[in-house]
């Protein structure tokens, strides 16, 4: 894997290819952590959007002086509270999470970008249907009775898939809290 | 665990009413087993992560070429405004046509496709109110004009047709070999391209089987007809095994069939593959009536019955082998 510092030295000199790597390094991970800023998937998605756009616009005029992964989690978390600032009437929650947010570091995002990933997979393991019906039901906050008149089965087909469901993803995510401290130790390192 | 306990649990952290009964294996569990913090944990981390959004870093970077790709073409046209413009009223001359005819065909012709692991089924209502169910790996093409001379209609794999009578417009199914007319009944088409027959299978009323070399069959109620491919030939079973419309059915009949002969028709209804290890005996009689069931209830009732063990390998693969 190319190194983030190379690529990004790659990008200033207008390298397309290298810039592309690492847009799509950073993309969802990035989403992520202005997610818990806006509290919005749209505006989170804009603003992360945005911060590439700009920066392939203005890349004669960047200098950094730390590493391209703070660099960017930085400005990201900048135009975030810039964006929050904005906002004439911020909501509680909105107090809430940028209080929470403030002060944290880059690494937990990370493992919590991981954790999303390793959820979504398990759940795309799921056999199609149960999958589906777990969706209906998590997703969509849709009552046991609701899936089963939409998918043409019964109620107690979707009770006994997600009790299936849960019984596989509870095998498969058992070492979450293992995971957790294996990456953080991976990151310290 | 047993299964029927997770099969609460899920319904009560789903929120779901439980009865007495159900709340007191809840109770139990709380007070028995120190891992239900962690399960309910699990859960919720389950549902905040179903509820997030995927972000998907391709789509966003096509959006972004988009945008900086529509920047450097203004840049251009400015550069050499009339060639452009030029270009602009050729390519314009060159594309109008082609619209045109995408148009009018996209208007005249409807069509429905169902990929090869699509176990949807879709009940597809024609504009004269007739029913197609459509099974996987297949697709129906017919003309918007459909309804006013002649219900025509273009079929590649399988489906089953609810046709209604109108002695005026005779309801025709037409695939690559052979063609299907009906006045008004019910019946199943299997025309998959690869199979080595077209199959036809009426459940009602009386259709007219024809091939594309002109031989000509009818069949009654409860009669099948086969093509077969190769050799051009047709021929009429007196009776046709209802198991062959199980996949829009649901309902699967088995009376004293070995288990060698049971598979197959699973594997047509719910789209499935079995395997079964070599020391497995496949003379074992079943008799079995399955109405609406999934493949796995219908595996548990198999493995329950002759005592054996099944494995469900990947999402659509089964694995039959004894209990060892």
């Amino acid at each position: 894997m190319d190194k983030n510092e190379q690529l990004f030295s790659q990008f200033l000199k207008g390298n397309r290819k290298s810039f592309e790597i690492l847009f799509k390094r950073f993309y969802a991970q990035l989403c992520y952590y202005a997610y818990k800023y806006v509290n919005d998937f749209d505006e989170a998605e804009d603003i992360v959007q945005g911060f590439f756009a700009k920066m392939w616009d203005s890349k004669s005029s960047v200098n950094i002086n730390t590493s391209v992964k703070n660099y960017f989690f930085r400005s990201v978390r900048n135009l975030c509270l810039n964006q929050i600032k904005h906002y004439k009437v911020v909501d509680q929650h909105r107090k809430e999470s940028l209080r929470d947010m403030v002060t944290s570091e880059n690494d937990n995002v990370i493992y919590d970008y991981a954790l999303v990933n390793r959820i979504n997979q398990c759940i795309d393991e799921l056999p199609p249907k149960r999958r589906e019906i777990f969706v209906l039901s998590r997703e969509y906050d849709l009552k046991y009775r609701e899936i089963a008149e939409r998918l043409n089965i019964s109620v107690k087909t979707v009770e006994t898939q997600m009790g299936l469901a849960l019984k596989e993803l509870r095998v498969k995510l058992g070492d979450i809290k293992k995971m957790i401290i294996g990456l953080i130790l991976i990151l310290k390192s | 665990m047993k299964q029927e306990n997770w099969n609460i649990i899920a319904g009560y952290l789903s929120g779901e009413d439980l009865d007495d009964e159900e709340l007191r294996v809840i109770e139990q569990y709380k007070t028995n087993h120190k891992e239900w913090g962690e399960t309910v944990d699990l859960f919720n981390n389950l549902s905040d992560v179903a509820k997030m959004r995927r972000f998907d870093a391709q789509k966003a970077w096509d959006k972004l070429q988009e945008k900086h790709n529509y920047k450097t073409s203004t840049r251009r046209l400015s550069v050499s405004h009339i060639t452009m413009k030029y270009a602009a009223a050729i390519a314009v001359l060159l594309v109008v046509p082609v619209l045109f005819w995408y148009f009018l065909t996209s208007q005249n012709q409807i069509t429905y496709t169902t990929a090869n692991n699509d176990n949807s089924r879709p009940v597809y209502v024609l504009s004269d109110g007739s029913k197609v169910t459509l099974n996987h790996g297949s697709t129906i093409t017919y003309s918007k004009k459909f309804n006013n001379d002649k219900r025509e209609i273009q079929l590649t794999g399988e489906a089953y047709f609810d046709v209604l009578p109108d002695a005026e417009r005779p309801f025709m199914v037409v695939t690559d070999a052979a063609e299907v007319n009906v006045l008004g009944t019910s019946f199943n088409v299997n025309a998959y391209p690869g199979a080595t027959n077209i199959e036809v299978a009426v459940s009602s009323g009386v259709v007219e089987f024809k091939s594309k070399n002109n031989s000509v069959i009818q069949l009654k109620q409860g009669e099948k007809g086969i093509f077969e491919r190769k050799t051009n030939k047709m021929a009429i079973h007196s009776t046709f095994n209802k198991n062959d419309i199980a996949w829009v059915t649901r309902q699967i009949e088995f009376n004293a069939t070995n288990l060698g002969k049971i598979l197959p028709v699973l594997e047509k209804a719910h789209n499935i593959n079995v395997k079964i290890e070599d020391d497995v005996d496949t003379t074992l009689l079943l008799t079995a009536t399955f109405n609406q069931q999934d493949a796995d209830y219908i595996f548990d009732v198999i493995g329950i019955t002759l005592n054996l063990e099944i494995e469900q390998i990947e999402d659509d693969v089964y694995l039959i082998k004894n209990i060892k």
